[in-house]
């Protein structure tokens, strides 16, 4: 009785199992009702507590009004950028990619191009779709004739200044050049003054973003392009200012994230961060009034143009291959309308989010956008080059070891030359 | 010497206490104070933190979640192990293989299995479901929980089962009646076990969840720690919400963790 009653149960369980599987067999994606809207997962990280967030929200609520029984947009969220970016990766390597996602887009890591798994947009690429666009960002994101992702966020990372801090330590301009930047950081410094807000977990982006600058200044724009060595004096210089730097920075600048880092300049307890737009969101409005923007200083005989910036790399869109040619044609005409000129111009001001797309804003707008988004456009606009942040070009090895080879530089454990020397092999 | 031992009490006992007192006191505070003054106690004792946790996210349904994913784990994990438990207790052809082979999973590290997870808990339709992330949560315990509890029954005598079989009891009856009772203190370990792992799992929750209804505590927590913005004292109101089950859990159940762990220890 006892062996029955077992055999029935595990019936049941295999039922239920089986069940489960062919529930899921039956559903055909191109078994949709005539009447039924085309569905489209978007994953992001954007999640409604940030001003893009909240953008994306009202951007995308704005295209299923207008597309209203057509199409429907559903936007899901995973706040941890890191996790996000792994799921992706796993789902294109299940080969069950998402129907829309974004990444940061790295050459050295072309492993989501690779996978045969993404929507090719290049054959819906028309004139007036690519007049929205840079030639060369469409360029940067095309491999083997195949643009299977949409340029969108590329965001400068400038350097924000406390104007009240620097008028009280007697500084009245943005420095112009690395030595008058450390003369401006000693002046700070002997008014009690933390010059400037640096952090080395995670991916150190506040100093990586410094010695981007550090390098570009002395070696160009060049410097960090695939196959040139780091292994450089310019390079080396670049990273003995930039422990020279730590020491202008906050007692936990080594082990602080992100967010202590960024904390410590909303705050006001440093005078100057490196960072990019998305910033400008945790600054209150008091404080956004005395925020200045600038670009990089430069260094004697270094190879960069005066006004040059570091960027970070693209996030782009990128769609998963669709079985249905519906849906696919749906999801390229929701990338028009985010890249069309109303989607960026909402994104742009709503979210503060530079993106790739053209986009040109009347005065009133770079006043509505408030202070500091407007100084951030107007630096970014005028930028005669630029170059894409050391952590996002790198390869993957030498990107996760970037931030420990800091440490180990501020702990003594080897001397800049030794710091580069290592992430270059690590580059290799 | 007693006042050493003492001393060395209360010195342990404030390095465990003191990272979880320092939460809670964080997450009372506003994040200007918390970064002016990072030791310091708050202005004032406000419940903001845990008002904003509680209203600007579904933080209930979540915790439900959280709640059922735990359960329906533990139970599914409990009735596989039990049962593999059990017949390792017999004398079988390459049963130390069987056996090396269930808890060697123990060794392998769990990330490795993330692409085939995701891939069969889609293809069996469980993707974005409650059901499916704890079947995949039972799976991976599944080694932890065979080890706790096949330990516990190799402490029953083996007379107690030839007893029930001379009384005419068959396999199943004598696992029922007899082996699972006695296995009680094992399981509820091994419970506890599955509990906390599968109530603070982050990155299979992360893969195997997209919607708002079916997202646990841990992953929400992130909300609050974006790339693009962190409020570490609400991210702390979120933490101690969902830290708070796991120590009650602990604290009511404390004596038959320790005894399952121990038990045969002396025999």
């Amino acid at each position: 009785m006892v062996i029955k009653r077992s055999r029935v149960l595990l019936l049941a369980l295999l039922t239920v199992l089986l069940a489960g599987c062919s529930a899921n067999l039956q559903k055909e994606p191109n078994s949709k009702q005539a009447d039924e809207p085309i569905e489209i997962k978007m994953l992001s990280s954007w999640s409604t507590d940030t001003e893009r967030g909240r953008a994306l929200h009202l951007l995308v609520n704005k295209y299923n009004e207008a597309r209203a029984g057509k199409v429907k947009i559903s936007i899901d969220i995973n706040p941890d950028w890191p996790n996000y970016q792994e799921k992706v990766k796993t789902m294109i390597a299940a080969k069950q990619p998402p129907d829309l996602f974004n990444y940061n887009f790295n050459p050295n890591d072309l492993s989501r191009q690779n996978s045969g798994q993404l929507l090719d947009f290049s054959p819906y690429m028309d004139e007036q779709w690519r007049s929205r666009f840079k030639p060369e960002d469409i360029e940067a994101l095309t491999f083997n004739g195949e643009l299977t992702s949409i340029p969108y966020e590329k965001a400068g990372v400038l350097f924000y200044y406390n104007k009240k801090l620097f008028a009280e330590a007697g500084i009245q301009t943005f420095p112009q050049t690395w030595d008058e930047f450390f003369a401006a950081c000693a002046k700070l410094k002997k008014k009690g003054i933390i010059p400037i807000s640096l952090m080395t977990a995670d991916d150190s982006w506040h100093s990586t973003n410094a010695l981007t600058y550090l390098a570009a200044a002395a070696d160009g724009m060049d410097v960090f392009k695939a196959g040139v060595s780091l292994d450089t004096p310019g390079m080396v210089a670049a990273a003995e200012k930039l422990k020279q730097l730590f020491s202008y920075s906050t007692d936990d600048a080594i082990g602080a994230n992100y967010s202590i880092s960024s904390n410590h300049f909303a705050l006001g307890n440093t005078a100057m961060i490196i960072d990019g737009p998305w910033l400008i969101g945790s600054l209150d409005d008091e404080l956004q009034k005395n925020i200045g923007i600038s670009a990089g200083p430069l260094v004697h005989q270094g190879h960069a143009q005066k006004g040059f910036i570091v960027t970070d790399t693209y996030t782009p869109w990128s769609a998963g291959k669709q079985a249905s040619k519906e849906k696919e044609q749906a999801i390229v005409d929701f990338m028009k309308y985010m890249t069309s000129d109303d989607g960026v111009r909402l994104m742009t001001l709503e979210g503060r989010i530079l993106l790739s797309a053209e986009l040109s804003l009347s005065e009133e707008e770079l006043k509505k956008a408030g202070p500091v988004l407007s100084q951030f456009i107007d630096v970014s606009g005028s930028a005669p080059e630029s170059i894409i942040q050391i952590s996002r070009v790198l390869k993957p090895a030498a990107i996760s070891k970037l931030p420990s080879l800091i440490e180990g530089m501020m702990f003594e454990q080897y001397d800049p030359a030794g710091m580069v020397r290592r992430m270059n092999e690590a580059n290799q | 010497m007693r006042w050493i031992k003492e001393l060395f009490l209360y010195l342990v006992s404030f390095i465990m206490l003191a990272p979880f007192v320092w939460l809670i006191i964080a997450s009372f505070k506003t994040n200007r104070e918390l970064f002016a003054e990072p030791f310091g106690l708050p202005e004032n004792w406000m419940f903001d933190n845990y008002i904003a946790v509680m209203t600007r996210h579904p933080v209930t349904t979540y915790f439900l979640n959280s709640v059922i994913v735990s359960v329906v784990s533990t139970l599914l994990a409990l009735l596989l192990a039990t049962l593999a438990s059990y017949i390792f207790t017999y004398t079988f052809r390459w049963r130390s293989y069987w056996q090396l082979l269930l808890v060697g999973g123990i060794l392998v590290p769990t990330n490795a299995f993330m692409v085939p997870y995701y891939f069969i808990v889609k293809w069996i339709g469980f993707y974005d479901s409650l059901f499916g992330i704890a079947l995949v949560y039972a799976g991976i315990s599944l080694p932890l929980s065979v080890l706790i509890i096949k330990n516990y029954m190799n402490t029953i005598p083996p007379e107690l089962s030839e007893a029930a079989f001379i009384d005419g009891a068959g396999v199943h009856r004598t696992f029922t009646r007899i082996i699972l009772p006695l296995s009680c203190p094992g399981v509820v370990t091994a419970s506890i076990f599955l509990m906390v792992t599968a109530w603070n799992e982050l990155m299979y929750a992360n893969l195997l969840t997209q919607s708002e209804g079916t997202r646990t505590l841990q992953v929400a927590i992130r909300f609050f720690l974006t790339t693009f913005q962190a409020n570490y004292p609400q991210a702390f109101a979120a933490m101690i919400l969902a830290i708070v089950p796991s120590i009650v859990i602990y604290a009511l159940l404390s004596e038959k963790i320790i005894g399952g762990l121990t038990a045969g220890a002396v025999k």
